[in-house]
């Protein structure tokens, strides 16, 4: 019994070291994972029992057949062979790699127009936009080309990025379910892509004079047994992890981020940081700092998957920028820790919204520091409102984690058997 | 394959680790192919029972006499996105305790492998000379299609190539 448990000790490890270098993607699927596994874990044991003859299987048996399995990360690797190369994004990424480019560039084209609309009557404001939008497309082109990069290198499909799918307008998000909407799909996609290999030209021939000949089918070759038990099919619930849309989130937060460091030291956004609006753009680089952070841990809980401790280690570390986004926020209505506050600064920008919407539209508006403040601690207490309920859910996550596992749902499935 | 080969001298020219990694890459390369057709092949000869992953590589290299080795870890990936390319289908059983799962070539399957058994066969038959070897096919048995090389028994009632549609009632 002793040298039984040991022996499955060593087919575990193995099979948990393989599960740890699957993809996120796959690794997301539990029954398939678990169905993975189990056909890794026949094998071995199929092989041990070969090399061990008429005699008892022993470790010396299970670890020369895991090591004829080849390396985890070789295994892993296999499976992470997905989707036919384009340039360097694969052809199934490449539609959702062109959406989100095409996103990003509008919404930096936006956020560029409404610095430039702060920059009226400065004589400036048209020289300002275009370096801005130049200097930021060209950031945002590089980061989400290296990411989607790293996604096709990894074996992603856009089905495994729903999230992020569905956070994309409707009107670009048509085009994707229309060519990814089933697995069906899918296949037809793969098999008709064979189908369209490169033709081989051959010369024809004159096969005038053959005769045809009776079909003869092969004999199988190799012994089957004939204690075959087929189970009947039945309906079993099955707890599947709905951890997916982490990496999504975090490529998100990642993007939102980034946009809100860069863009607040280009020269369209230069009002914030002027001395008479005092200088904004450090609390909006550090706060984009933290948006940043979270969306880093988001996508390593999703590239770790499901090992507890590390996924509860980073949990744990998730709280910090979210706690420091408290005292950044609160900053912008009063002082903390001899920084602030801001307020003067934030209705500046306000007020100077106002100037501008009544030179642009001719309106005759007149800017309320009263209502401003109020607007300002909405905002601000609506926020840390939220970061705290965030920070309060990270330790209820931690602790679930602790006493229930990963956050699964149970669906019914029917199983053949 | 050049992976399991040992080095006998220092001046062999695969002791120089370029130059291993450099062959080591194209065999590669070159089985992975290969394997694929391989695979299908032995599926085919089981068409009722199907067969499971270890039985396939058992069979893989007596059938080959141990000269084509899939890593064994590795046939699991690739019938894996067989399976999801629609390509195979597979049916779990429980043999003496132990849920297996067995493989079958679907229709679709079928068409592609007799497609990729016709062209690997014409290459090679393109090849022969080049290589200096022989090769003849079976060509009282079957036609390859001109158009995409599609494998066709001539037994078989049918007008058009399964893969690419073309007319082949006059080639037969």
């Amino acid at each position: 019994m002793a040298i039984e448990s040991e022996n499955e000790k060593i087919v575990k490890e193995f099979l948990r070291a393989v599960e740890n270098k699957l993809p996120f993607w796959l690794r997301n699927n539990k029954k398939e994972v678990e169905e993975i596994l189990e056909e890794l874990q026949n094998h071995i044991w199929d092989k041990a029992t070969e090399i061990a003859g008429k005699r008892e299987v022993t470790e010396k048996e299970l670890t020369q057949a895991i090591q004829q399995m080849g390396e985890p990360e070789e295994i892993a690797k296999e499976y992470k062979r997905r989707g036919k190369p384009k340039v360097y994004v694969t052809e199934e990424l490449f539609p959702l790699y062109t959406r989100v480019l095409i996103i990003t560039l509008v919404a930096q084209f936006f956020l560029n127009v409404i610095g430039a609309f702060f920059n009226i009557g400065t004589g400036v404001a048209g020289r300002r936009f275009f370096s801005g939008l130049t200097i930021s497309a060209t950031i945002t082109i590089i980061l989400i080309t290296l990411l989607f990069v790293y996604l096709s290198l990894e074996g992603y499909y856009p089905e495994d990025l729903q999230t992020l799918s569905s956070r994309l307008p409707t009107l670009f998000q048509k085009k994707q379910t229309s060519t990814e909407k089933t697995s069906t799909d899918k296949a037809k996609r793969e098999l008709t892509s064979i189908e369209e290999e490169p033709k081989v030209k051959i010369l024809s021939e004159s096969s005038t004079n053959v005769k045809p000949v009776s079909r003869v089918e092969k004999q199988p070759t190799i012994p089957q047994s004939n204690e075959i038990k087929e189970k009947p099919k039945r309906v079993v619930r099955y707890r599947e992890y709905s951890g997916k849309q982490t990496i999504s989130n975090g490529i998100f937060e990642l993007f939102v981020g980034i946009a809100m460091m860069i863009l607040v030291f280009l020269p369209v956004f230069e009002f914030i940081s002027q001395p008479t609006y005092y200088p904004l753009n450090w609390w909006l680089f550090a706060y984009g700092g933290t948006i940043v952070t979270t969306g880093i841990i988001k996508i390593l809980k999703s590239i770790i998957g499901r090992i507890v401790r590390p996924q509860q280690g980073l949990m744990f570390l998730k709280v910090f920028p979210i706690a420091v986004k408290i005292p950044l926020l609160l900053v912008l209505l009063q002082s903390v820790l001899g920084f602030g506050p801001y307020t003067t600064q934030v209705l500046n920008v306000f007020e100077l919204l106002v100037e501008k919407l009544n030179v642009l539209f001719d309106f005759n508006w007149t800017f309320d520091p009263n209502i401003g403040l109020t607007v300002l601690k909405v905002i601000v207490y609506f926020h840390i409102v939220v970061n705290s309920l965030k920070i309060f859910s990270e330790f209820i996550g931690i602790l679930r984690l602790e006493f229930q596992g990963f956050p699964i749902r149970e669906k019914e499935i029917i199983e053949y058997r | 394959m050049l992976k399991k080969v040992r080095t006998f001298r220092e001046e062999a020219l695969i002791a120089k680790e370029h130059y291993r990694t450099y062959v080591e890459g194209f065999e590669s390369e070159l089985l992975r192919g290969i394997s694929t057709v391989t695979i299908l092949q032995i599926i085919q000869q089981h068409p009722q029972t199907g067969l499971y992953g270890y039985q396939i590589i058992k069979t893989l290299e007596s059938e080959t006499k141990n000269l084509l080795i899939v890593e064994e870890g590795t046939i699991y990936p690739l019938l894996r996105k067989m399976e999801k390319d629609g390509v195979l289908k597979s049916e779990k059983k429980e043999i003496d305790g132990r849920i297996r799962k067995y493989y079958q070539l679907t229709a679709e399957g079928q068409k592609l492998l007799n497609h990729m058994t016709g062209f690997f066969s014409r290459l090679l038959e393109a090849m022969a000379p080049l290589m200096e070897y022989k090769i003849t096919l079976p060509k009282d048995k079957y036609i390859y299609c001109p158009n995409c090389a599609n494998k066709i028994k001539l037994d078989e009632i049918t007008k058009f190539c399964d893969v690419c549609g073309l007319y082949i009632e006059d080639l037969k």
